[in-house]
Protein backbone atom coordinates (compact mmCIF):
# COMPACT_ATOMS: atom_id res chain seq x y z
CA UNK A 1 0.00 0.00 0.00
CA UNK A 2 1.02 3.43 -0.35
CA UNK A 3 1.50 6.33 1.75
CA UNK A 4 0.66 8.20 -1.17
CA UNK A 5 -2.79 8.69 -1.11
CA UNK A 6 -4.68 11.42 -3.01
CA UNK A 7 -4.98 14.31 -0.33
CA UNK A 8 -8.03 17.35 -1.86
CA UNK A 9 -6.38 19.73 -3.02
CA UNK A 10 -6.61 23.25 -0.67
CA UNK A 11 -9.15 25.72 -3.14
CA UNK A 12 -6.51 28.13 -4.38
CA UNK A 13 -7.21 31.72 -3.96
CA UNK A 14 -7.54 33.87 -1.08
CA UNK A 15 -7.28 31.61 2.53
CA UNK A 16 -10.94 31.17 3.90
CA UNK A 17 -11.85 33.56 6.82
CA UNK A 18 -10.75 36.25 4.98
CA UNK A 19 -13.66 37.48 3.16
CA UNK A 20 -15.66 38.17 6.82
CA UNK A 21 -12.39 39.96 8.18
CA UNK A 22 -12.75 42.45 5.24
CA UNK A 23 -16.40 42.83 5.01
CA UNK A 24 -16.35 43.83 8.81
CA UNK A 25 -13.01 46.26 8.21
CA UNK A 26 -14.15 47.72 5.48
CA UNK A 27 -18.09 48.10 7.07
CA UNK A 28 -16.09 49.93 9.52
CA UNK A 29 -13.92 52.14 7.45
CA UNK A 30 -16.85 52.99 5.41
CA UNK A 31 -19.42 53.76 8.77
CA UNK A 32 -16.17 55.89 9.70
CA UNK A 33 -15.71 57.86 6.88
CA UNK A 34 -19.83 58.37 6.62
CA UNK A 35 -19.54 59.51 10.41
CA UNK A 36 -16.83 62.22 9.53
CA UNK A 37 -19.17 64.78 7.45
CA UNK A 38 -21.74 64.16 9.96
CA UNK A 39 -20.22 65.56 13.43
CA UNK A 40 -19.20 61.65 14.67
CA UNK A 41 -15.54 62.62 14.89
CA UNK A 42 -15.79 65.82 16.62
CA UNK A 43 -14.09 66.65 19.99
CA UNK A 44 -16.97 67.15 22.68
CA UNK A 45 -16.12 68.58 26.47
CA UNK A 46 -17.59 65.78 28.48
CA UNK A 47 -21.19 66.67 30.24
CA UNK A 48 -21.72 66.65 33.79
CA UNK A 49 -25.08 64.71 34.70
CA UNK A 50 -25.55 66.78 37.54
CA UNK A 51 -27.00 70.46 36.91
CA UNK A 52 -24.52 73.25 38.55
CA UNK A 53 -26.62 74.92 41.29
CA UNK A 54 -25.75 78.49 41.55
CA UNK A 55 -26.21 81.55 44.09
CA UNK A 56 -28.46 84.15 43.55
CA UNK A 57 -26.88 87.20 42.03
CA UNK A 58 -24.74 84.68 39.74
CA UNK A 59 -24.95 84.95 35.73
CA UNK A 60 -25.68 81.65 33.97
CA UNK A 61 -25.10 81.91 30.44
CA UNK A 62 -26.85 79.70 27.99
CA UNK A 63 -27.17 79.64 24.43
CA UNK A 64 -30.34 81.71 24.48
CA UNK A 65 -29.87 84.38 27.28
CA UNK A 66 -26.98 85.28 29.29
CA UNK A 67 -29.34 85.18 32.68
CA UNK A 68 -28.52 86.95 35.89
CA UNK A 69 -30.67 86.40 38.84
CA UNK A 70 -32.28 88.87 41.04
CA UNK A 71 -34.81 89.27 43.98
CA UNK A 72 -37.99 87.64 44.40
CA UNK A 73 -40.64 89.31 45.69
CA UNK A 74 -44.34 89.24 47.05
CA UNK A 75 -46.28 92.79 46.07
CA UNK A 76 -49.34 94.01 45.51
CA UNK A 77 -48.42 96.42 43.08
CA UNK A 78 -47.92 95.40 39.17
CA UNK A 79 -45.05 96.88 37.28
CA UNK A 80 -48.06 98.10 35.01
CA UNK A 81 -49.15 101.33 36.02
CA UNK A 82 -52.70 100.14 35.52
CA UNK A 83 -53.23 96.28 36.27
CA UNK A 84 -54.54 95.68 39.61
CA UNK A 85 -54.57 91.76 41.76
CA UNK A 86 -57.86 90.58 41.66
CA UNK A 87 -58.92 89.98 45.19
CA UNK A 88 -56.94 87.92 47.68
CA UNK A 89 -53.97 87.66 44.78
CA UNK A 90 -51.03 88.89 44.70
CA UNK A 91 -47.81 89.76 42.65
CA UNK A 92 -45.02 87.41 42.57
CA UNK A 93 -41.92 89.24 41.03
CA UNK A 94 -38.47 87.59 39.56
CA UNK A 95 -36.34 89.85 38.82
CA UNK A 96 -33.49 89.06 35.69
CA UNK A 97 -30.91 90.97 34.05
CA UNK A 98 -30.95 89.43 30.31
CA UNK A 99 -28.83 89.46 28.00
CA UNK A 100 -29.65 88.02 24.38
CA UNK A 101 -26.04 87.06 23.13
CA UNK A 102 -27.57 85.81 19.63
CA UNK A 103 -27.72 87.21 15.75
CA UNK A 104 -31.43 87.46 16.26
CA UNK A 105 -33.94 89.38 18.27
CA UNK A 106 -35.52 87.56 21.05
CA UNK A 107 -38.36 87.65 23.15
CA UNK A 108 -37.11 88.60 26.87
CA UNK A 109 -39.73 86.04 27.96
CA UNK A 110 -38.45 83.17 25.22
CA UNK A 111 -40.89 80.47 24.30
CA UNK A 112 -42.55 77.57 25.57
CA UNK A 113 -39.74 75.45 24.13
CA UNK A 114 -36.66 77.87 25.62
CA UNK A 115 -38.34 79.90 28.01
CA UNK A 116 -36.03 82.11 29.82
CA UNK A 117 -36.28 80.15 33.03
CA UNK A 118 -38.77 77.52 34.30
CA UNK A 119 -40.07 78.14 38.24
CA UNK A 120 -41.27 75.21 40.08
CA UNK A 121 -44.99 75.53 40.98
CA UNK A 122 -46.00 78.39 38.70
CA UNK A 123 -47.08 77.94 35.08
CA UNK A 124 -44.99 78.57 32.11
CA UNK A 125 -44.34 81.67 30.88
CA UNK A 126 -45.92 81.81 27.89
CA UNK A 127 -48.90 79.87 28.59
CA UNK A 128 -52.60 80.99 27.29
CA UNK A 129 -55.20 83.00 29.52
CA UNK A 130 -54.61 84.11 32.74
CA UNK A 131 -52.66 81.20 33.90
CA UNK A 132 -49.62 82.94 33.13
CA UNK A 133 -46.67 85.07 33.93
CA UNK A 134 -45.91 88.52 32.41
CA UNK A 135 -42.58 90.12 31.15
CA UNK A 136 -42.09 94.17 31.64
CA UNK A 137 -39.19 95.91 31.39
CA UNK A 138 -37.81 97.05 34.77
CA UNK A 139 -36.91 100.65 33.59
CA UNK A 140 -40.32 101.81 32.04
CA UNK A 141 -42.80 98.44 32.87
CA UNK A 142 -42.95 98.03 28.73
CA UNK A 143 -44.73 94.88 28.36
CA UNK A 144 -43.20 91.16 26.56
CA UNK A 145 -40.16 93.67 26.06
CA UNK A 146 -38.08 92.10 23.07
CA UNK A 147 -34.19 92.42 23.54
CA UNK A 148 -32.02 93.07 20.07
CA UNK A 149 -28.93 91.37 19.93
CA UNK A 150 -26.32 92.51 22.67
CA UNK A 151 -29.06 94.24 24.65
CA UNK A 152 -28.83 93.67 28.51
CA UNK A 153 -31.92 94.91 30.41
CA UNK A 154 -33.46 94.02 33.47
CA UNK A 155 -36.52 92.18 33.22
CA UNK A 156 -39.15 91.15 35.51
CA UNK A 157 -41.09 88.32 35.64
CA UNK A 158 -44.58 88.83 37.11
CA UNK A 159 -46.76 85.73 38.49
CA UNK A 160 -50.23 86.46 39.41
CA UNK A 161 -50.94 84.43 43.04
CA UNK A 162 -53.17 83.64 45.45
CA UNK A 163 -51.71 85.65 48.62
CA UNK A 164 -51.85 83.01 51.33
CA UNK A 165 -50.06 80.57 48.26
CA UNK A 166 -46.52 82.99 49.44
CA UNK A 167 -45.22 84.09 52.21
CA UNK A 168 -41.76 85.61 53.17
CA UNK A 169 -39.27 83.44 53.52
CA UNK A 170 -40.75 80.88 51.04
CA UNK A 171 -38.22 78.90 48.71
CA UNK A 172 -38.15 79.72 44.64
CA UNK A 173 -36.66 76.88 42.66
CA UNK A 174 -35.33 78.40 39.22
CA UNK A 175 -34.22 76.52 36.22
CA UNK A 176 -31.93 78.20 33.85
CA UNK A 177 -32.74 76.23 30.55
CA UNK A 178 -29.45 75.71 28.05
CA UNK A 179 -29.59 74.18 24.41
CA UNK A 180 -27.72 74.10 21.21
CA UNK A 181 -28.53 76.38 18.46
CA UNK A 182 -28.95 74.69 15.08
CA UNK A 183 -29.87 76.05 11.28
CA UNK A 184 -33.34 76.03 10.75
CA UNK A 185 -35.25 74.32 7.83
CA UNK A 186 -38.44 75.39 7.82
CA UNK A 187 -37.37 79.04 8.37
CA UNK A 188 -34.83 81.25 8.70
CA UNK A 189 -32.36 81.49 11.61
CA UNK A 190 -31.67 79.22 14.68
CA UNK A 191 -33.91 76.45 16.24
CA UNK A 192 -32.87 74.59 20.15
CA UNK A 193 -31.76 71.54 20.35
CA UNK A 194 -31.35 69.31 23.06
CA UNK A 195 -32.82 72.30 25.77
CA UNK A 196 -32.73 71.05 29.37
CA UNK A 197 -31.76 72.06 32.71
CA UNK A 198 -28.41 74.33 32.40
CA UNK A 199 -28.60 75.45 35.78
CA UNK A 200 -30.62 75.80 38.96
CA UNK A 201 -31.21 78.23 41.61
CA UNK A 202 -32.90 78.74 44.75
CA UNK A 203 -33.99 82.54 46.03
CA UNK A 204 -35.90 83.43 49.20
CA UNK A 205 -39.03 85.16 48.12
CA UNK A 206 -38.83 88.71 50.53
CA UNK A 207 -42.05 89.86 51.35
CA UNK A 208 -43.05 93.63 50.18
CA UNK A 209 -47.00 93.62 50.31
CA UNK A 210 -48.40 96.69 52.52
CA UNK A 211 -51.97 95.08 52.85
CA UNK A 212 -52.85 91.43 53.36
CA UNK A 213 -50.69 88.82 53.15
CA UNK B 1 -5.41 53.69 -23.45
CA UNK B 2 -9.03 52.89 -22.70
CA UNK B 3 -8.93 52.30 -19.35
CA UNK B 4 -7.28 55.33 -19.30
CA UNK B 5 -9.68 57.23 -20.70
CA UNK B 6 -12.27 55.53 -18.09
CA UNK B 7 -10.07 56.94 -15.31
CA UNK B 8 -9.63 60.68 -16.48
CA UNK B 9 -13.44 60.48 -17.26
CA UNK B 10 -14.32 59.23 -13.88
CA UNK B 11 -12.14 61.72 -11.99
CA UNK B 12 -13.09 64.41 -13.99
CA UNK B 13 -16.69 63.77 -13.23
CA UNK B 14 -15.52 63.55 -9.53
CA UNK B 15 -14.25 66.90 -9.63
CA UNK B 16 -17.01 68.55 -11.42
CA UNK B 17 -19.85 67.59 -8.79
CA UNK B 18 -17.24 68.13 -6.01
CA UNK B 19 -17.42 71.73 -8.24
CA UNK B 20 -20.78 72.25 -8.39
CA UNK B 21 -21.73 70.70 -4.41
CA UNK B 22 -19.01 73.47 -3.37
CA UNK B 23 -20.35 76.51 -5.60
CA UNK B 24 -24.09 75.53 -4.75
CA UNK B 25 -25.78 78.39 -3.27
CA UNK B 26 -27.14 78.34 0.23
CA UNK B 27 -30.53 78.57 1.06
CA UNK B 28 -30.29 81.94 2.18
CA UNK B 29 -28.91 82.78 -1.03
CA UNK B 30 -30.97 80.92 -2.63
CA UNK B 31 -33.94 82.79 -0.56
CA UNK B 32 -32.56 86.46 -0.34
CA UNK B 33 -34.61 89.49 -1.54
CA UNK B 34 -34.21 92.10 -4.03
CA UNK B 35 -32.20 94.57 -3.03
CA UNK B 36 -33.74 98.58 -4.05
CA UNK B 37 -30.62 100.40 -2.89
CA UNK B 38 -32.22 103.78 -1.69
CA UNK B 39 -30.14 106.93 -0.60
CA UNK B 40 -32.38 110.13 1.55
CA UNK B 41 -34.27 112.01 -0.37
CA UNK B 42 -35.00 110.19 -3.21
CA UNK B 43 -38.19 107.82 -3.34
CA UNK B 44 -37.02 104.18 -3.74
CA UNK B 45 -39.48 101.78 -5.45
CA UNK B 46 -40.02 97.88 -4.48
CA UNK B 47 -42.56 95.69 -5.85
CA UNK B 48 -45.30 96.40 -2.93
CA UNK B 49 -43.63 100.01 -1.27
CA UNK B 50 -42.26 102.98 -2.55
CA UNK B 51 -40.02 104.35 0.09
CA UNK B 52 -38.23 107.60 0.63
CA UNK B 53 -35.82 107.87 3.82
CA UNK B 54 -35.71 110.71 5.51
CA UNK B 55 -33.33 111.34 7.79
CA UNK B 56 -31.46 109.20 10.46
CA UNK B 57 -30.35 110.07 13.28
CA UNK B 58 -28.72 108.35 17.11
CA UNK B 59 -29.95 109.30 20.59
CA UNK B 60 -29.72 108.17 24.21
CA UNK B 61 -33.95 108.68 24.93
CA UNK B 62 -36.51 108.76 22.63
CA UNK B 63 -39.36 111.42 23.24
CA UNK B 64 -42.84 110.13 22.94
CA UNK B 65 -45.80 112.85 24.30
CA UNK B 66 -44.96 113.03 27.71
CA UNK B 67 -42.85 109.85 27.84
CA UNK B 68 -39.07 109.52 27.80
CA UNK B 69 -37.82 106.64 26.34
CA UNK B 70 -34.63 105.11 27.97
CA UNK B 71 -32.51 102.26 26.42
CA UNK B 72 -29.69 99.97 27.63
CA UNK B 73 -27.79 101.05 24.62
CA UNK B 74 -28.59 104.32 22.02
CA UNK B 75 -31.65 104.83 19.39
CA UNK B 76 -31.08 104.91 15.74
CA UNK B 77 -34.30 106.18 14.70
CA UNK B 78 -35.47 106.26 10.87
CA UNK B 79 -37.64 109.27 9.36
CA UNK B 80 -39.44 107.88 6.37
CA UNK B 81 -42.42 108.22 4.17
CA UNK B 82 -44.02 104.55 2.25
CA UNK B 83 -47.06 104.39 0.19
CA UNK B 84 -48.37 100.79 -1.04
CA UNK B 85 -48.14 100.22 -4.29
CA UNK B 86 -51.11 97.85 -5.43
CA UNK B 87 -52.33 96.52 -2.42
CA UNK B 88 -52.87 97.88 1.57
CA UNK B 89 -49.65 96.78 3.41
CA UNK B 90 -47.71 96.61 6.72
CA UNK B 91 -44.17 98.25 6.77
CA UNK B 92 -41.63 96.04 8.45
CA UNK B 93 -38.13 97.86 9.57
CA UNK B 94 -35.18 95.65 10.37
CA UNK B 95 -31.59 96.69 10.77
CA UNK B 96 -28.65 94.84 9.61
CA UNK B 97 -25.20 94.77 10.57
CA UNK B 98 -22.00 92.27 10.51
CA UNK B 99 -24.30 89.39 10.01
CA UNK B 100 -27.20 90.11 13.02
CA UNK B 101 -30.28 91.53 12.72
CA UNK B 102 -32.02 94.22 14.98
CA UNK B 103 -36.39 94.35 15.25
CA UNK B 104 -37.31 97.96 15.38
CA UNK B 105 -38.99 98.73 19.05
CA UNK B 106 -42.55 98.00 19.78
CA UNK B 107 -42.36 100.23 23.01
CA UNK B 108 -43.85 102.93 20.85
CA UNK B 109 -47.01 101.79 20.33
CA UNK B 110 -48.86 103.40 17.71
CA UNK B 111 -46.17 106.20 16.97
CA UNK B 112 -44.12 104.65 14.45
CA UNK B 113 -44.78 103.48 10.73
CA UNK B 114 -44.04 100.02 11.02
CA UNK B 115 -47.31 99.90 14.05
CA UNK B 116 -50.00 99.98 10.87
CA UNK B 117 -50.85 99.68 7.37
CA UNK B 118 -49.86 102.19 3.99
CA UNK B 119 -52.41 102.10 1.34
CA UNK B 120 -52.39 102.69 -2.51
CA UNK B 121 -50.55 106.32 -3.67
CA UNK B 122 -51.34 107.71 -0.07
CA UNK B 123 -48.16 108.02 1.24
CA UNK B 124 -47.72 107.80 5.01
CA UNK B 125 -44.75 109.66 6.85
CA UNK B 126 -43.17 108.52 10.35
CA UNK B 127 -40.36 106.99 12.40
CA UNK B 128 -39.05 103.61 12.86
CA UNK B 129 -36.69 103.09 15.68
CA UNK B 130 -34.32 100.65 17.08
CA UNK B 131 -32.45 99.82 19.99
CA UNK B 132 -28.43 99.03 19.43
CA UNK B 133 -25.58 98.66 21.29
CA UNK B 134 -23.96 101.94 21.99
CA UNK B 135 -20.56 99.67 20.75
CA UNK B 136 -21.99 99.82 16.67
CA UNK B 137 -22.00 103.99 17.10
CA UNK B 138 -18.69 104.11 19.09
CA UNK B 139 -17.03 101.74 16.15
CA UNK B 140 -18.89 104.09 13.69
CA UNK B 141 -20.21 100.58 12.14
CA UNK B 142 -22.02 101.23 8.60
CA UNK B 143 -25.53 99.47 9.12
CA UNK B 144 -28.33 98.90 6.89
CA UNK B 145 -31.97 99.90 7.30
CA UNK B 146 -34.15 97.44 5.76
CA UNK B 147 -37.98 98.45 4.83
CA UNK B 148 -40.06 95.64 3.48
CA UNK B 149 -43.90 94.83 3.54
CA UNK B 150 -43.18 91.49 4.78
CA UNK B 151 -41.10 90.39 7.70
CA UNK B 152 -39.40 87.69 6.44
CA UNK B 153 -38.88 88.77 2.59
CA UNK B 154 -37.80 85.61 0.46
CA UNK B 155 -36.84 86.37 -3.31
CA UNK B 156 -39.26 89.93 -2.88
CA UNK B 157 -38.04 92.98 -2.76
CA UNK B 158 -36.78 95.29 -0.05
CA UNK B 159 -35.47 99.14 0.20
CA UNK B 160 -31.87 99.30 1.72
CA UNK B 161 -30.36 102.17 3.37
CA UNK B 162 -26.89 102.40 4.30
CA UNK B 163 -26.05 104.46 7.43
CA UNK B 164 -22.70 105.34 8.87
CA UNK B 165 -23.33 105.64 12.19
CA UNK B 166 -19.71 107.09 12.75
CA UNK B 167 -20.90 110.03 10.48
CA UNK B 168 -24.03 110.65 13.21
CA UNK B 169 -23.75 112.45 16.78
CA UNK B 170 -25.58 110.70 19.61
CA UNK B 171 -27.99 113.36 20.73
CA UNK B 172 -29.25 113.56 24.16
CA UNK B 173 -32.88 112.96 22.71
CA UNK B 174 -34.79 112.98 19.86
CA UNK B 175 -38.81 113.61 19.60
CA UNK B 176 -40.93 111.24 17.94
CA UNK B 177 -44.06 112.84 16.55
CA UNK B 178 -47.50 110.94 16.64
CA UNK B 179 -48.58 111.33 13.65
CA UNK B 180 -47.14 113.44 10.52
CA UNK B 181 -43.87 114.73 10.09
CA UNK B 182 -42.01 118.20 9.05
CA UNK B 183 -40.33 116.46 5.81
CA UNK B 184 -38.66 120.51 4.71
CA UNK B 185 -36.93 120.33 8.45
CA UNK B 186 -36.36 116.91 8.47
CA UNK B 187 -34.43 116.96 5.50
CA UNK B 188 -31.87 118.90 7.64
CA UNK B 189 -31.38 116.64 10.21
CA UNK B 190 -33.49 115.66 13.59
CA UNK B 191 -34.22 118.85 14.87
Amino acid sequence: MSDDVATPAAPRGRPAGVLPVALVVGGLALAALVAWPLGGWRTVAPASAETPEIAPGATFDGGRFSVTLGDALLVDRSPAPYDEPEPGESYLILSLTVENPGDEPVSALGDRSYPVVIVDGLPVLDGEGEDRAEAFLARDASRSPQLNPGMRDEVLLVWSVRSTDWADGDELRVTLPDGDPVEATLYRGIRWEDVGPGATATLVVRDERTVGG
Amino acid sequence: MRRATVVLLSVALVAAAVLVRATTPDAGLREAPFVERASLGVTAPSRELDVRMLTVGVAETLGSGDEELTTSGVWVVAALTAAAVNDPTGVQATLLVDGRSYAATGRLGGATLDSGYVDPGLPQSGVVAFEVPRELVDAGRTVVIRISASSAPRLDAVVDLAVDLGELGVQRSIAVPGTGLDEDALAEGWP
